[in-house]
């Protein structure tokens, strides 16, 4: 089975494009109005301090001019409030407001709601004047700039918390399409399609369009099991009245040792035909109807049992460890299996070599490790070993039909467990879990 | 000793009977369920060959109805479909045996003299001391022994002896070595059986001249007096 480590496909959110592409929009929207409310508020309060400050300047001076007169104001947007010798307020107008910069006050005149900009000048009979003069419209424009800063913060905080929002909404989705697509690799179940909750969102799109990818793929894979299974049903039976017809010559010409050779020739296609019928119907049928609770134990230590003999005679020593466990499966299929794996174990171990057989029963599942003293298999070939037809030594110098563990591959995801092929320190295992 | 096969395929239905008839057996033919039940009904037979599908009358069918009528003529079905769920329901259904196409014409000869010497000394009961030549099993002290000496043997291999003496004078194939002895329905890929085989005769046929266990060329296995 193919080991891709779902990690690579379900994304962490933190790694995510969708959330790196929010950080990223958040920060840059965070830095404009951050800048632009710096220079609006820099820009308006330098202005509306300037102006102030020139008018109220000049006011003084115009009073200073006017020498001991006491000053009128031009109109009502100057005020020009006499001070006792504390340089106290009077008591009538407000306390000042706060101060834009130094010296420069602000106030607000309790009797028309006017805001003022004021500076205390001595005078030069010593007494103390207060020159203020109206900044309302000015001071209303100020704080509406102000309050537009605030309004853009709390807009790029709308903003950060909307694509998070999104970033979320978009990470799900492609991890979920994600998932079922890893999910599909891994249990090569073709039936499985892609949860669409919604479709105003392109994401939903994708996944529609996806789901509809797989209902052509199960298609196309149908079709070509239908097409190899007639295959091997359509040529099973011409072949096996060849055979017939080869067996009969035989039996009337038995000096001929061709007839042996054609009939053995037959024999291999046959099984191989057989085989790959037999792994297809497994796959396809998905039938459970033999099932029951057997003790994996025992079908474990009848194959080693059944097998003993042939290691022997390669001097090869098998060493078991075996838990016992029970479990709901066909027994024949999982005889047929392990068989599968010891025989092979025994054609790739050399002589005086060593199989080891554990099997462990870990939170609810068997775990049984076979593994063989062998060459290394070429780390690329590993999950490669379970498909149909494929050898790991590539002059095909074994015998066999090169079916063998795609059978072991077909009865275990019957069963609904898992295979994997793995080089070790010692050699080669192969690890089942049922 | 008479045999009925049911076939509707002409080629493998003369494949069985010429190959029956060389052997020794009276075979009729019926190449369709009907007539297939008919002759069944009517005739007497020591064992019949019946194909799983067949026009008008499906080979499962026919055995039920033998059943239900108290018939126990031992039936082979034989099949195209290979998978142990066809095997349990013909099985199921009164079957005594069963072989899945394409066969070899010695398994199933050698399945079908099984099948009809069992009909003909099914009331003999099992035996409890059998013997082939000089070799003699005790089945009951579970003890072997060869012109009095006693042979060690290993449970398995005992299992393996008693078969092929329960069978003597009979070829058994390897899948019935497989099926009867080990219990599993499976495929080995390699001749393990004969690895078996030949450390069984080591054992009873060591320090003695002649070999009991014979081995049949695409056949298999047979053990003679």
């Amino acid at each position: 089975m193919q080991d891709i480590s779902l990690t690579t496909n379900r994304r962490r959110y933190a790694k995510s494009s969708s959330f790196m592409m929010a950080l990223l929009f958040t920060v840059l929207c965070g830095a404009v109005a951050v800048t632009l409310g710096y220079f609006i508020n820099y820009f308006a309060k330098g202005h509306l301090v300037h102006s102030a400050q020139a008018v109220i300047d000049s006011e003084i001076k115009y009073i200073e001019t006017l020498g001991d007169i006491p000053p009128q104001p031009v109109d009502d947007s100057r005020l020009y409030i006499p001070l006792d010798s504390n340089a106290e307020l009077p008591a009538s107008l407000s306390a000042p407001q706060k101060f834009f910069v130094e010296g420069l006050l602000v106030l607000r005149m309790p009797e028309n709601d006017k805001r003022y900009a004021a500076r205390v000048h001595t005078l030069q009979n010593d007494h103390k004047i207060m020159v203020a003069t109206d900044i309302t419209d000015m001071a209303n424009d100020y704080d509406f700039m102000q309050w537009i800063g605030i309004a853009s913060i709390a807009f790029v905080m709308i903003v950060v918390f909307v694509s998070y929002i999104i970033s979320i909404f978009v990470v799900n989705g492609t991890n979920n399409i994600a998932s079922t697509a890893s999910d599909i690799i891994h249990t090569g179940d073709l039936s499985r399609r892609v949860e669409v909750s919604a479709r105003w969102d392109d994401l939903s799109n994708v996944g529609v369009v996806l789901n509809l990818l797989l209902d052509r793929i199960e298609e196309l894979m149908h079709g070509v099991r239908q097409v190899s299974d007639n295959i091997a049903h359509d040529l099973r039976t011409p072949l096996t009245r060849m055979r017939s017809h080869i067996d009969a010559l035989q039996k009337r010409q038995p000096e001929h040792e061709e007839y042996a050779k054609l009939l053995n020739e037959a024999d291999q296609i046959l099984s191989t035909f057989n085989a790959l019928l037999r792994i297809s119907r497994i796959e396809t049928e998905q039938q459970r109807s033999q099932f029951q609770v057997l003790d994996i134990d025992t079908v474990l230590t009848d194959v080693i049992e059944f097998y003993e003999p042939l290691a022997e005679d390669k001097h090869i020593t098998i060493n078991c460890d075996i838990e016992r466990a029970t479990l709901n499966g066909d027994r024949d299929l999982l005889f047929q299996a392990f068989a599968n794996i010891i025989d092979n174990a025994i054609k790739y171990t050399p002589e005086d070599g060593i199989i080891t057989l554990n099997a462990t029963k870990q939170d609810n599942a068997i775990h049984v490790r076979i593994e063989n003293s062998s060459v290394m298999v070429d780390e690329h070939d590993l999950p490669k070993l379970f498909h149909r037809f494929y050898r790991a030594d590539k002059s095909r110098s074994q015998q066999g039909t090169g079916l063998g563990l795609s059978l072991v591959a077909a009865v275990i995801k019957l069963h609904n467990g898992t295979v994997s092929a793995h080089n070790t320190p010692n050699g080669f295992q192969i690890i089942t879990q049922l | 000793m008479k045999l009925l096969l049911i076939e509707d395929d002409a080629q493998v239905a003369s494949y069985v009977s010429k190959g029956m008839q060389e052997a020794g057996y009276i075979i009729d033919h019926a190449d369709n369920g009907k007539d297939g039940l008919f002759l069944a009904t009517t005739e007497y037979y020591d064992a019949l060959i019946v194909d799983r599908m067949l026009p008008a009358l499906d080979g499962l069918t026919i055995i039920k109805t033998l059943r239900g009528a108290g018939n126990t003529t031992p039936a082979l079905i034989l099949s195209a479909l290979g998978e142990v769920d066809d095997r349990v329901k013909g099985l199921r259904s009164g079957g005594d045996d069963y072989l899945v196409k394409p066969f070899a014409f010695e398994e199933l000869l050698a399945r079908i003299e099984i099948l009809a010497r069992r009909s003909a000394q099914s009331a003999d009961g099992a035996d409890t001391k059998m013997c082939a030549g000089d070799l003699e099993m005790d089945l009951l002290a579970r003890r072997v022994t060869r012109q009095g000496k006693d042979i060690d043997l290993q449970s398995r291999e005992f299992s393996l002896l008693e078969y092929i003496l329960r069978n003597k004078g009979k070829v058994v194939t390897r899948t019935m070595l497989l099926e009867n002895v080990w219990d599993y329905h499976f495929d080995p890929q390699t001749n393990v059986i004969d690895v078996h085989i030949s450390r069984l005769r080591s054992k009873i046929d060591k320090g003695f001249s002649t070999s009991l266990i014979r081995t049949v060329r695409g056949a298999g296995y047979i053990i003679d007096d």
